[in-house]
């Protein structure tokens, strides 16, 4: 492992009877990354990571943290800490009791508790419900609760679990700031779960893309963003045009009057473009198609196209508003298309 | 709906007949019943007793006597319903622990299985256990068959053990009742995040389990713990012979001494000092489990 | 106390579980009445054992009077006074007191005098009991006996293999812990006394005498008594169960035992034991007093008191009825010689006094000797 992994998993697996919740995975992650894990609902996304924390016992595997093995220890032991979904505060504890516990349980004197806990109180903006009980907290505020309970302990990984998903998009879109602004202030490992693609594109240093139980890329979201390894990965990171075509003797056939070289083997292929990456009326010798508009979406700055091939595949366009000389009207033909460069070419499967 | 004001009165008003005549059978056998006898007891236990006629009187010495009288048996009595009320709500706590959080799908399969128990008449239990700790007993007959004694042991039966078994037994699925109800209104991530901060299992159970059952814990001891103390049958079929309990007294004064004021007198000395008990243990639960 | 000697607890034996109701919460005052099936039958009102009304059923007697009965079921004796002083009077007819509660009761006004020439069959009782019911009271009779029975000490054979001669045999050392008292007030302090006091008429003793038994009735039960049973079937219980190998016991309980294939035998201690002789009384101002001479009358008859005594292995009090019984009753209360029984289980004229005499110990300082007991 390289020396500077904070955290590992190597061929760590998890199966409820027949089922495979998480398939042999393999994992290194930084310290001081801010990591996220995303996917589609039930893809083994939380079990990951309980197993990181130590809520969930690996079926096979291994899981190092700090250079040591923790796959056997149970969470109190593992020096994680966790921002659960649905937060779990102590509804029987105030604000500042609920921050308070973890440092308790270590036996610290008063002094340092209080101290610890008001300057967490600072950093999170709490110091003002320090007496308010659990149950009568907001959603916000509930989460800041549970980030710092889990903060205080100074955690060396930090296992966020969609922490953000049951605010509203206003306060989520608060919280984003205010987590990066944490992870900068403190400097520490965290891990997001999230099947939110814009939290994580906002968020993340580096992303894992998980499908069915296995993690099928990993890297920077731009990296992700700008060549994901398949169509999945393509249309659940940002949107994504598909357009399916077949490949013969190296020219990919995409319709009547559209078609493109590109060597490779032989059979079915999808292009895959980004919204942003397709323009009107394009200059003579780019691949092209023709398309009638369904609906148009004028937004200010930027104008959403939505086109439909005659085969049925459709296509959304994002076009720059200030540009558009004339605005295509819905039913209306037109033709799309793009700079090769930038097009993606997956086999399908 | 929308017919303007008028309607709208008559609706309110009319949810408020409705609540009333709800309310209206139980509030009629609280005070009918219940409020209405025990002040006349109340007031009885003041009067003056002769032989089996009791003549109208104030004399707040009927208490001093009962004190002075029936301490011993008023204290045995309160110890033998502390020792069931505490021995059954910390086994009904652990069994509806497990239930809810150790077993997962098993959890209502056990649950119902200990709710069965509730079938059968009191004194079935009773003998049943009778049967089990007996001479000829369940336990005594497998000791003997395995060898491992050659007389039956007499000290299951006939003492305070027998008396906590039984009681406890039949008490158990009442006092789980209300503690499973309340463990299962507390989120498992409570759990989990308590683990998290460096918790273990019994720590987690006392910091973060018992505070919020406590109100439940509360409710299942007393009901433990006034059934016990109330209860004179079971210690004087299965407890150490003749110990009395102070059931056996007040009985006895209502019946063979025919001293209502005196009988009326140990009642609600009985029910004063079993308040003063729970609320003793009330306030010493509400103290240790209070969040620090 | 609640009396485990009630004969309710006795009669229901093949309902052995049940019989420790008597002990139960269980209102002595939910009485059971019996629908009308006659044009306007007068309702004749019983407050008394479970049992004692059955010899009412007995024949057509009910249907010939043209009477329905009401009854109601007591845990205790003092059920029976507890209904008559609290508006019984004027609507009670029948009560079934121990003839040693009838003096004290008929003197405070709760039972009629009877006039025994209105009773055909009174003529037919044992001469023992014509002469209690005439000479108690100064001679005003308050109840008509109708059945009795003793407080036996039992044992069984098979592990004391001698019989038991005195009741003292209770405190000896190798019987620790295997013998069983009763429950019972009266039972206790009748037969206890004149163990541990010699006296004859132990409702005539003194405070010392009272004292002297209380401390012998404790030493029982802290050192030698293994369980105080809380009913009759209770105490047959203890002795099918071998929890206990002799206690202090009733005939009947004999053929309880007996039935579940447990030897048990009567020992004859010398100090004797205590007869109980249950009685029906009219109440005061009893609504139907014509008919309910007709009551007493059937339930001290030839058929009804055969039939009593058979289906509960009780004895009789009617001379003519002893004929009819089986040879296990007979040989439970030795009929054929009733004099010998009645010299080892002795009857007591009265209770103990209500009122200080100077002398000899109340009814009270009685129930505060034995709550010491309770309490010890
Ligand atoms: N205790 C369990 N027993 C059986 N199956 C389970 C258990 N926990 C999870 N699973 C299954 O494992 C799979 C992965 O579950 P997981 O909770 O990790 O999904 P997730 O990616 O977190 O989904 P979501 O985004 O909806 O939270 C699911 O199919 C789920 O049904
Ligand atoms: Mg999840």
């Amino acid at each position: 492992m390289p020396p500077d992994a904070l955290l590992r998993l190597d061929g760590v697996t998890r199966r409820y009877g027949d089922h495979v919740a998480v398939a042999p995975t393999d994992l290194s992650i930084q310290a001081g990354d801010f990591f996220a894990i995303l996917g589609p609902s039930g893809c083994g996304k939380t079990t990951l990571l309980r197993m990181i924390g130590g809520f969930v016992a690996p079926s096979a595997g291994t899981v190092w943290i700090d250079g040591a093995d923790v796959t056997r220890l149970g969470p109190e032991r593992r020096p994680s800490g966790m921002v659960f979904q649905n937060y779990g505060l102590f509804q029987h504890m105030t604000v500042r009791q609920n921050i308070a516990y973890g440092l308790k349980l270590r036996r610290e004197p008063r002094a340092r508790i209080d101290a610890a806990v008001d300057e967490m109180m600072d950093l999170v903006h709490l110091r003002h419900l320090a007496d308010r009980p659990a149950p009568q907290l907001s959603g916000g505020q509930r989460q800041r609760v549970a980030l710092a309970r889990a903060l205080i302990l100074k955690p060396k990984v930090l296992l966020l679990d969609e922490p953000l998903a049951a605010l509203d998009l206003k306060l989520r879109k608060t919280m984003h700031g205010e987590l990066r602004a944490l992870h900068q202030a403190i400097g520490g490992t965290f891990i997001l779960v999230s099947h939110d693609q814009s939290e994580v594109m906002t968020l993340a240093d580096r992303v894992a893309v998980m499908d069915g139980g296995r993690i099928v890329q990993e890297g920077s979201p731009r990296d992700i963003y700008t060549k994901p390894a398949d169509a999945f990965v393509s249309t659940f990171i940002g949107e994504a045009n598909v357009i399916p075509g077949i490949r013969r003797g190296g020219r990919i056939d995409l319709g009547p009057d559209a078609r493109l070289d590109h060597a490779g083997r032989d059979g079915p292929v999808n292009i895959m473009l980004r919204p942003e990456q397709m323009e009107l009326d394009p200059p003579s010798g780019a691949p092209s198609l023709e398309a009638s508009v369904v609906d148009l979406i004028f937004l200010g700055p930027f104008t959403h196209l939505h086109c439909a091939l005659d085969d049925g595949v459709r296509l959304l366009v994002h076009l720059e508003s200030r540009k558009l000389a004339t605005f295509p009207a819905p039913g209306g033909r037109v033709r799309l298309g793009w700079n090769p460069s930038e097009q993606l070419v997956l086999d399908a499967p | 709906m929308g017919d303007g004001f008028g309607s709208r009165a008559f609706r309110f008003s009319s949810r408020h007949v409705v609540t009333v005549l709800l309310l209206a059978p139980a509030a009629a056998v609280f005070f009918g019943l219940f409020v209405a006898s025990l002040s006349f007891f109340f007031v009885q236990s003041f009067w003056k007793a002769t032989t089996f006629r009791v003549v109208p009187d104030f004399r707040p010495f009927n208490y001093v006597d009962v004190i002075a009288g029936y301490g011993g048996p008023l204290l045995r009595t309160l110890s033998m319903g502390l020792i069931v009320a505490s021995v059954t709500t910390m086994t009904a706590f652990f069994f509806a622990y497990v239930v809810r959080f150790s077993l997962g799908r098993f959890g209502p399969a056990a649950l119902l299985v200990a709710l069965t128990t509730l079938f059968g008449g009191y004194l079935v239990k009773i003998y049943a256990w009778r049967t089990i700790l007996g001479a000829d007993g369940i336990i005594n007959s497998a000791l003997l068959n395995l060898g491992l004694i050659d007389a039956p042991l007499p000290f299951l039966l006939f003492n305070l053990g027998a008396v906590v078994v039984t009681l406890t037994y039949y008490l158990l699925p009442l006092a789980i009742l209300p503690l499973y109800g309340a463990l299962s209104d507390i989120d498992e991530t409570e759990l989990a995040a308590a683990r998290d901060m460096g918790a273990g299992a019994l720590r987690t159970i006392l910091d973060i389990v018992l505070p919020q059952a406590r109100p439940a814990l509360m409710a299942s001891f007393a009901l433990c713990f006034l059934l016990a103390a109330g209860d004179y049958v079971t210690p004087a079929m299965v407890g150490s012979p003749g110990n009395a309990m102070f059931g056996n007294f007040i009985q006895s004064q209502f019946g063979l001494r025919m001293n209502t004021p005196s009988g009326a007198a140990m009642s609600f000395t009985l029910i004063a000092a079993c308040m003063i008990v729970l609320a003793a243990v009330g306030s010493g639960l509400r103290r240790w489990l209070q969040p620090r | 106390m609640q009396s485990p000697w009630s004969p309710s607890a006795s009669l229901s034996r093949r309902r052995l579980l049940q019989g420790a109701a008597t002990i139960g919460a269980v209102s002595a005052f939910g009485g059971v009445a019996r629908p009308a099936f006659a044009a306007d039958p007068k309702r004749v009102s019983y407050v008394g054992w479970e049992g004692y009304d059955s010899g009412f059923h007995v024949g057509s007697f009910l249907a010939d009077n043209n009477a329905t009965i009401d009854t109601t079921y007591i845990n205790t004796s003092e059920d029976m006074t507890t209904k008559l002083r609290s508006g019984g009077v004027g609507t009670v007819d029948l009560t079934t007191y121990n003839h040693m509660y009838n003096p004290l009761m008929g003197e405070a006004g709760l039972l009629t005098a009877l006039d025994v020439k209105r009773l055909p069959s009174f003529d037919k009782l044992l001469p023992q009991f014509k002469k209690m019911a005439a000479s108690e009271s100064d001679g005003t009779c308050y109840g008509v006996p109708f059945t009795f029975s003793s407080c036996a000490l039992l044992y069984n054979p098979k592990k004391i293999p001698v019989a038991p001669t005195s009741w003292k045999d209770f405190l000896k050392p190798e019987y620790k812990g295997r013998v069983a008292l009763f429950s019972d007030m009266l039972t206790n302090i009748l037969v206890w006394a004149p163990v541990a006091t010699g006296v004859k008429d132990p409702t005539r003793m003194n405070k010392a005498q009272l004292d002297q038994t209380i401390e012998m009735l404790i030493t029982l039960k802290k050192d030698h008594v293994r369980a105080m049973p809380a009913s009759l079937g209770d105490g047959a219980e203890l002795l099918i169960r071998g929890e206990a190998d002799m206690i202090m016991g009733w005939e009947p309980m004999v053929s309880w035992c007996k039935a579940k294939d447990v030897e048990v035998k009567i020992a004859k201690p010398v100090e004797g034991t205590w007869a109980f002789v249950d009685t029906f009384n009219i109440a005061k101002d009893a609504p139907n007093l014509e008919l309910d001479y007709a009551f007493v009358e059937q339930a001290i008859s030839v058929e009804a008191q055969a039939a009593f005594g058979n289906a509960n292995l009780l004895g009789v009090v009617n001379a003519d009825a002893v004929k009819s019984l089986t040879p296990e009753v007979k040989a439970l209360y030795d009929f054929d010689n009733l004099d010998a029984y009645f010299q080892h289980a002795r009857i007591y004229p009265r209770m103990f006094g209500t009122e200080s005499d100077g002398e000899h110990v109340t009814y009270d300082e009685v129930l505060d000797g034995y709550e010491r007991f309770l309490k010890a």
